[in-house]
């Protein structure tokens, strides 16, 4: 029975895809969040499950696929992939919700949600995937209907941003495919446990082919991983995107590069990638301080954000490629909070979209009396992001930058992590000031303004549970990442 | 049994309350009012029992890791963390001020809040604070103190920023400032966030330097195990990281150059600028400061001697703080701002104090250690009772600025009474508590000149800033209640009275407090804290040696120097403003040199500006990198590369031309080319 969870939770959303196009509207949304809500419970017992088993198996589905291309199709439920899936399962889930009040004026809502669905089915196979052709698949089964999704709902000038981010992203993926064919040739297979076999038997392929087809890797998820220079395409993405896809799109999506970078390139070049380490340790320093600063100076709130999370995968990769467990383990577990904290933000200024139509930061004030769910949760999200505690982006920053100095020497590495400490208060500074101009003062105390609808308001509240509850007690999270560890 | 759990129910409760109130509202105001009080008092009583349930504190025992007090938290790779309380004197004693004061805050606030619509966010965030501080200070480990670090941080921002509608027409209320200066609550919350924050990150990257080389954020196993210290020694990084410790303290606290968010947190409600400078908040920095004070005192004394460099700069910066801080209250317009330039001044005289136990051994060290936190205690109950009777004040007048008040010692007899005990004790009048505490300073920095003559600058500094203090503060309460009403008093008078007994009985216990224990003090009260916390000093430090009389042989100089310094400023400041027919003063007040020093002062020696400059540079900095490298070149890029390949396609394009004629020619062309390449390479 068990085995079987894993793939229902994968497969479900894909095969349930077209019924929301069929019955349309509403009621397609509320089968979406209904699907989701089986992924996500079936996810999120089997994490329960490997945090109360001591002997913390994993949860592995292994098919043969096209065995005569040495193909296998395999779901890698170990703690780690679990914990990825249940984050994207949740935020997913979430976000099905608000968007039945979102969409709600929109056209063709039914396809809508057919290809949320596709697009959520996308990422959780991307995270469970053991194969390295299946990975791709799956990576660019979320292109797609991202992509399609943008087109057709976004705003602003949304067929060109849809198309800069499809190209953009595309070409990433084919330098990530052509890594990942140079990887299958080296090591003769595309699973990822043989290779681990084969490494641990002392197997050692050829170095410079290793190093070409790991750099061609690196940058195909960098690209997704929006770090600096590759991170254009985000900030038009995210900021056209409508916005519970922004909310995917930001925590959940790009941060499946860093996931990448660790599960597949660490997993088949781990002798290479440290060779690299130095280059991404000041590339996602520098990513994590010009996205700061960039987005201290945006006036559109959606951009704002979007320059934020280009920020935050700068941590996320700094914790990567610190190379230290304790790091790693906060990389990930940054990837949960920045999830909720940013899909909690979007949320935030969708509702201003939703309410005011306005999302400009100049033209927005005083709705922390008029929108109070809502201010609060934009609070805890920009506090979140900034490592304030009792939120859970506390627990994940004191982690990376602890363990970013374990290891190495350590007058260097303090100069790095300060100055990696240094864009948490840049952080702290944009966030805060967006609050200050955005929800207190008294500019439009007498304009006719409503706190959202209760479905929106509800994942709201969710994700502030979650962010509080991992934010004071980490360690259900913490235990299924360190599988990776070893 | 419950006893035992005592300190861990002193912190939980205010959490509970917070969110209980919160419930509560739903049913009744009246319940949630009480709720919110009950778990404040609870917390109080709770912070109390901790001596009962572990009395051996009282002989400076320290209790830590024991079942009770510690349990599983975070098992990551590279480090396992529990979380867990330290119960020794500095933490009960901590707790106990903290929780007490906190309470009569409490207490007054039914009263001055009544009405307010916000009071149910005001209740949640006070008890928040609370319980953040308890948790502070009772921690045991740098991560789970973190949390309440932070977390005060936290709620301050809340409180202060608590008027977030930043109302235009109730400035003179609820803004502090004036001119260039003048900052809405909002605004000021904001502030104080981003500054503390900024001194955070010195204190994080310094934890984690730490952590890296001892494997723990435990403070007592940081200070038993001292080989981390000699791997950062030999790496030339000790100095460094506890320079960068030190930024935290100074941000939090309050100090130079970090301290220009205190003054402007006078935003928020009388109330929480009580329990931001009298309970929590600005105390930490000293009592973090405090609390590793035995760790870096066993490096600097078993050999690493750049130590003293870090208990210097302390010192320093102290002595430094105390006297800007005590120049800018001296011009100040607004009472509660006096009040906030004068706790900044009175840290300084803490941190001076703890800096200088550094350079100390023996019973000196114990002495100028102890005097530090005796005046934490005195301070905070002097501060609470002087921003509460503010409160009083301004809630009457219905002004922050000292020009609308004058003339209310008959109007608020009770207020004004407990206010003249809180000034009293605030320049040092004997036997008031803050003479004793205060003399505990001076005396200290004398210790600090027997060993090294350097120090008399400090002393000198101290005994200047000691005058000033008695200058400010006797303005301040002269032009409250005595000088001749302001025109608003007038207008107001027959509405201004005497506020209501739920406001009046915490800062009358507050001024009771400060005569009682003021009197008790020569019946052994600091001979009591120099015993307990001289034991646990021995304690913690193991070689130092063990534990002497208290010194009986001391000079004059300290005593004289308060009382100098009471008659001199007492002079200035009766001369000034209240003699009548005072031409000298009249004469003075045109001079240029005084303008420009009061001018100077009035903006604040310009680091508040200077603050803002650095501010709006990086602002500007973002806009330039955005506008001229982001969009033109990194973002631009991805267009060039677009139009260049329509260019390209756009040229080849010309040879499309659709008549069968051109592509035949086109073809054989291409069949000769191909033949001819061939033949060369064949023939080659």
């Amino acid at each position: 029975m068990i085995e079987y969870l894993l793939i229902l939770a994968l497969l479900l959303p894909l095969i349930c895809s077209p019924l929301p196009y069929l019955l349309g509207g509403k009621k397609g949304g509320l089968l979406s969040f209904l699907i989701l809500l089986i992924s996500t419970l079936s996810i999120g017992y089997l994490l329960i499950q490997y945090y109360l088993n001591p002997n913390r198996e994993p949860f592995i589905v292994w098919y043969n696929w096209a065995p005569d291309l040495g193909l296998t199709f395999g779901l890698n439920g170990d703690g780690l992939g679990l914990f990825m899936s249940f984050t994207i399962a949740i935020l997913a889930l979430a976000l099905s919700l608000y968007s039945i009040e979102y969409m709600e004026h929109e056209e063709d809502v039914g396809s809508y949600f057919t290809l949320y669905l596709l697009y959520s089915s996308g990422m959780i196979g991307c995270v469970l995937a053991s194969d390295l052709i299946e990975f791709y698949l799956f990576f660019e089964l979320m292109l797609i209907p991202s992509w399609a999704l943008i087109n057709q709902w976004g705003t602003g000038l949304r067929e060109k941003v849809a198309f800069k981010y499809f190209i953009y992203t595309h070409v990433g993926a084919l330098s990530l495919l052509i890594g990942i064919l140079a990887t299958g040739m080296l090591y003769g297979t595309f699973d990822l446990f043989r290779i681990q076999i084969l490494l641990s038997k002392q197997f050692k392929p050829d170095i410079i082919i290793s190093q070409i087809a790991a750099i061609l890797m690196l940058i195909g998820l960098m690209v997704k991983l929006a770090i600096f220079p590759f991170h254009t395409w985000l900030p038009d993405a995210h900021a056209e995107a409508p916005t519970p896809i922004s909310a995917l799109l930001s925590p959940a999506m790009i941060g499946i590069g860093g996931y990448g970078i660790l599960r597949f390139v660490y997993g088949s070049y781990p002798h290479i990638i440290t060779n690299f380490s130095s280059i991404l340790i000041f590339q996602s320093l520098f990513t994590m301080i010009y996205g700061g600063l960039m987005a201290l100076k945006q006036n559109d709130l959606k951009r704002l954000l979007a320059y934020s999370s280009i920020s935050q995968m700068g941590y996320i990769l700094f914790g990567i490629a610190a190379n230290s467990p304790l790091a790693i383990v906060g990389s990930m577990l940054h990837y949960f909070s920045h999830a909720t904290c940013k899909a909690m933000l979007f949320m935030v200024s969708g509702i201003f979209m939703h309410q005011i139509n306005v999302r400009d930061i100049d033209k927005l004030g005083s709705l922390a009396s008029k929108m109070p769910y809502t201010a609060i949760a934009m609070i805890i999200g920009f506090l979140g992001i900034a490592g304030t505690p009792p939120f859970n982006g506390f627990q994940s920053e004191w982690m990376i930058f602890s363990g970013a100095l374990i290891y190495g020497s350590l007058d260097k590495q303090s100069i790095i992590v300060g100055l990696a400490l240094l864009s948490t208060a840049l952080t702290a500074s944009y966030g805060l000031w967006t609050v200050k101009r955005v929800l207190f003062g008294s500019k439009y105390l007498n304009l006719d303004i409503k706190e959202a609808d209760m479905l929106m308001i509800a994942p709201l509240i969710l994700l502030i549970l979650l962010t509080t509850v991992i934010g004071i007690y980490p360690q259900p999270l913490i235990t299924p990442i360190n599988s990776i560890i070893s | 049994m419950i006893l035992e759990y005592s300190p861990w129910l002193c912190w939980i409760i205010p959490y509970i309350g917070a969110i209980l109130s919160l419930l509560f509202n739903k049913i009744h105001h009246k319940l949630r009012d009480c709720c919110a009080l009950t778990s404040s008092f609870l917390s109080a009583i709770f912070s109390t029992l901790i001596i009962f349930a572990y009395p051996n504190v009282l002989k400076g025992e320290a209790y830590h890791s024991i079942p009770t007090l510690s349990i599983k938290w975070i098992d990551a790779p590279n480090v396992t963390l529990k979380a867990g309380l330290l119960i020794d004197p500095l933490s009960v004693f901590m707790a106990n001020v903290v929780a007490w004061i906190s309470f009569l805050i409490m207490l007054y606030s039914i009263g001055y809040m009544e009405g307010d619509k916000g009071i149910v966010r005001y209740w949640f965030f006070m008890n928040l604070f609370i319980g953040n501080m308890l948790l502070l200070v009772l921690s045991d480990n740098f991560i789970q103190m973190m949390f309440g670090w932070e977390g005060v941080g936290l709620c301050s921002y809340a409180l202060i920023g608590y008027w977030y509608e930043d109302d235009e027409k109730e400035k003179h209320i609820k803004w502090v400032g004036e001119g260039l200066e003048e900052y809405a609550p909002s605004h000021c919350g904001m502030k104080a966030f981003i500054t503390t924050r900024i001194g955070d990150i010195g204190l994080l990257l310094a934890i984690f330097i730490i952590f890296s080389q001892s494997g723990t954020f435990n403070i007592i196993e940081l200070g038993k195990d001292l080989n981390w210290a000699s791997k950062l020694s030999n790496m030339g990084l000790l100095l460094p990281t506890a320079l960068l410790f030190l930024l935290g303290p100074i941000g939090k606290s309050a100090q130079f150059p970090l301290m220009e968010w205190l003054p402007d947190a006078m935003a928020g409600p009388a109330s929480v600028s009580a329990l931001i400078h009298a309970a929590t908040m600005v105390k930490a920095g000293v009592y973090l400061i405090a609390r590793v004070f035995p760790i870096f005192y066993i490096l600097m004394h078993s050999g690493f001697i750049e130590l003293k460099i870090f208990f210097m700069s302390i010192a320093l910066i102290g002595a430094i703080t105390a006297f800007i801080s005590a120049t800018q209250a001296s011009v100040s317009n607004e009472i509660k701002k006096v009040w906030a330039y004068s706790t900044v001044s009175q840290i300084g005289y803490m941190m001076l104090s703890l800096g200088i136990a550094g350079y100390l051994i023996g019973d000196a060290m114990i002495a100028a250690y102890v005097a530090a936190l005796f005046h934490l205690l005195s301070h905070a109950l002097f501060k609470a009772n002087l921003f509460l009777t503010s409160g009083s004040v301004i809630h009457s007048c219905e002004s922050r600025f000292m020009r609308d008040m004058g003339g209310l010692l008959k109007l608020m007899p009770i207020t004004s009474i407990s206010m003249l005990i809180g000034v009293l004790a605030l320049l040092g009048i004997p036997p008031l508590l803050g003479f004793w505490s205060k003399e505990g300073i001076l005396k200290a920095i004398e210790y600090g000149i027997y060993e090294y003559s350097e120090l008399s600058l400090i002393f000198i500094i101290a005994a200047i800033t000691a005058i000033i203090t008695v200058f400010y503060s006797l303005r301040a309460y002269i032009l409250t209640f005595i000088k001749e009403k302001s025109g608003r008093v007038k207008e107001l008078e027959h509405h201004i009275h005497e506020v209501k007994p739920v406001m009046w009985i915490p800062y009358i216990i507050l001024a009771l407090a400060i005569i009682a224990l003021g009197f008790s003090v020569p019946f052994g009260l600091e001979h009591k804290l120099h015993h307990t916390f001289g034991d646990m000093l021995n304690h913690y430090l193991m070689k130092v040696s063990e534990h002497k009389e208290v010194v009986t042989t001391q000079s004059y100089l300290p005593i004289l120097a308060s009382i100098l310094a009471i008659s001199i400023g007492s002079i200035i400041s009766y001369t000034i403003y209240l003699k009548k027919g005072n031409n000298l003063f009249e004469s003075l007040k045109n001079k240029r040199t005084i303008l420009i020093i009061q001018k100077f002062f009035s903006n604040r020696w310009y680091i508040n500006r200077f603050w803002y400059a650095i501010t709006n540079k990086l602002l500007v900095l973002s806009k330039l990198i955005h506008d001229k490298f982001e969009l033109p070149i990194v973002d631009g890029f991805n267009y060039y590369l677009a139009n260049f390949v329509t260019f390209i396609s756009n040229r080849v394009r010309g040879i499309h031309t659709g008549v069968l004629s051109d592509y035949m020619i086109g073809a054989t062309l291409g069949m000769v080319a191909l033949i001819i390449f061939l033949i060369i390479l064949l023939g080659g």
